[in-house]
């Protein structure tokens, strides 16, 4: 019998969907399986990353391994440092003084945000150094700190938390401020007590704005444990890379660098799951946060 | 002109506020000038007029969230001076926290009053129930429609039994037909525990649904123009009022005086 056209097309797809379903016709399937994998989202970084580490393995093994250490040097360079009990402790090291570091500048950098963001007088009289401290390189810094607290641990935790601090309180502050008035009005009406509306309002409301001011901290903070290391003890992966820089060994030089863009990672990550245990309202993208 | 009642659950005499205009000149704008009325016990009053008339200015003084630069307030014979205790305010935009579920929005409202535990449970039971939320009470604000929200926060005002209730604009948010059911929910909810309530509002309509007494207020400066009685039964329903003659009356004349016609 004969059919439309229309009724054609329309046994058509039903013939391929079955096919695809099934998988009985695979010349069929090939091409609709395929366009579905590159319109998934993952495709485009993955494939990105793949060419690019070819080019990099390419060009890399055409010039001076001083100059550029290709991907294959890097991962055995990564795997015989690991082995040697080189870059574990190295690791471990800079974890604890970033935690240290920017531990403590979250607690005071929220404490001092709060503070600034619900007490005018306090915001004018801090206000000067703090804009004066986020202004100012603060790696400079980093003589004066050596002096005070000595060639080691403690120097380099208090830089990280010198360069971490100042975003949390101006992220904090302006989260306070923030506060919507007819949150704050609401507050008045039902007679709330000034630390009741610190707690229950204005801290709540806050939290995205403190989160931002926490991701740029850690990441401030990380530049601090690196230069840290690198300049003032000479150890953990700060003085791996400063070490491994002035030996020209680029290969372990790259490894150390990619386990101290692991620190950031991995603190990042952390401050995501707890971002969203602790404040599931907030929706990452609708903040504003400053640099 | 002004009768004083001593028993008068509002008392406002003689209340002006000016604010600064902007600019050094030092000239100030008279929002509000010598604004005098009282309420009773129970009534049902409305504030309405155009923009910049200084309702909500009013509302906001006589819950106490805004100073008076001369004049008094006295609710339930008590001078007004920072927010006094016990009252309900129902805003525009809900003022829920979102973190917090239904349930710990009405315990928000009475920590103030420092209740034994049961007391706060019953209360909110209560509430809930008047509000017909019960059903709602682990719900986040987020998770609820505009007009749910201002039910919870018609329930969180009502929470700790208030002495009087303030409502600014509570429904000109919502579309038309949420408003119209919960402007007979409201009325219903306010007429069964007989509070004494202020609406500001900017429906005409909405002022006859739900008041014992309209004030007609203008601008430049701000100052009752009209009271109006609306000597109808209380709670009203919307099928009762259509074609009633008495209130198409009533509606011309609100609207007369605020357009400044009559």
């Amino acid at each position: 019998m004969s059919t439309t056209r229309e009724e054609q097309s329309i046994q058509d797809t039903q013939v391929q969907g079955v096919a695809e379903g099934v998988g009985q016709s695979p010349r069929r399937s090939l091409p609709a399986a395929m366009r579905r994998l590159v319109r998934s989202k993952g495709v485009l970084p993955v494939v990105s990353v793949i060419v690019f580490l070819g080019l990099w393995q390419y060009f890399g093994s055409q010039v001076n391994p001083i100059l550029l250490a290709t991907p294959s040097a890097v991962a055995s360079a990564f795997v015989e440092i690991t082995r040697d009990g080189t870059l574990w402790p190295a690791f471990l090291r800079a974890m604890e003084v970033l935690g240290l570091g920017f531990g403590l500048s979250a607690v005071a950098g929220i404490a001092v945000g709060v503070l600034m963001g619900r007490s005018e007088a306090a915001h004018r009289v801090l206000n000067p150094y703090v804009s004066f401290f986020q202004s100012t390189p603060l790696i400079a810094l980093t003589p004066l700190v050596v002096i005070w607290f000595g060639i080691d641990f403690q120097s380099e935790v208090a830089i990280t938390f010198l360069l971490a601090v100042w975003s949390i309180i101006i992220n904090t502050q302006e989260g306070i401020r923030n506060t919507p008035s007819s949150l704050l009005d609401m507050a008045r009406i039902y007679r709330a007590s000034g630390p009741s509306v610190i707690w229950n309002i204005a801290l709540p409301y806050a939290l995205p704005y403190i989160f931002a001011g926490l991701r740029i901290g850690l990441a401030k903070g990380l530049i601090g444990v690196i230069i840290g290391e690198m300049d003032i003890s000479l150890q953990g992966l700060g003085g791996l890379i400063q070490n491994y820089g002035d030996a020209f060994q680029t290969a372990q030089l790259l490894a150390a660098i990619i386990c101290s863009s692991l620190v950031g990672v991995i603190g990042t990550l952390i401050l995501e799951v707890l971002r969203r245990r602790i404040a599931p309202w907030a929706e990452r993208a609708s903040v504003r946060e400053q640099e | 002109m002004i009768d004083v009642v001593p028993q008068a659950r509002i008392d406002v005499r003689g209340v002006s506020k000016r604010y600064p205009r902007p600019g050094r000149s030092g000239e100030s704008f008279t929002v509000l000038a010598n604004i005098s009325l009282t309420a009773a016990k129970g009534e049902f009053i409305s504030l309405i007029g155009t923009s910049g008339c200084g309702k909500t200015t009013l509302l906001r003084m006589m819950s106490g969230l805004v100073s008076c630069d001369q004049g008094s307030i006295r609710l339930s014979g008590q001078l007004v001076r920072g927010v006094p205790p016990s009252i309900g305010f129902v805003f525009q935009e809900s003022a829920l926290l979102p973190w917090r579920t239904v349930r710990d929005n009405l315990a928000f409202a009475l920590k103030g009053k420092h209740l034994a535990r049961g007391e706060v449970e019953r209360r909110i039971e209560d509430a809930l129930a008047l509000t017909g939320l019960q059903e709602f009470a682990r719900y986040y604000p987020h998770m609820l429609s505009g007009g749910m929200q201002q039910r919870v926060g018609l329930a969180r005002a009502l929470v700790g039994d208030p002495d009087v209730l303030f409502m600014d604009e509570p429904l000109s948010a919502l579309d038309a037909l949420t408003r119209r059911r919960l402007q007979e929910d409201i009325a219903a909810i306010v007429g069964r525990i007989r509070a004494t309530t202020v609406l500001v509002t900017h429906d005409v309509d909405e002022a006859i649904f739900f008041s014992d007494r309209i004030f007609v207020m203008g601008a430049a400066p701000g100052s009752i123009r009209e009271v109006i009685d609306v000597p109808l039964p209380r709670p009203r329903r919307h099928v009762d009022l259509l074609n009633h003659a008495e209130v198409a009356q009533l509606r011309d004349r609100v609207l007369g005086t605020i357009l400044g016609l009559v």
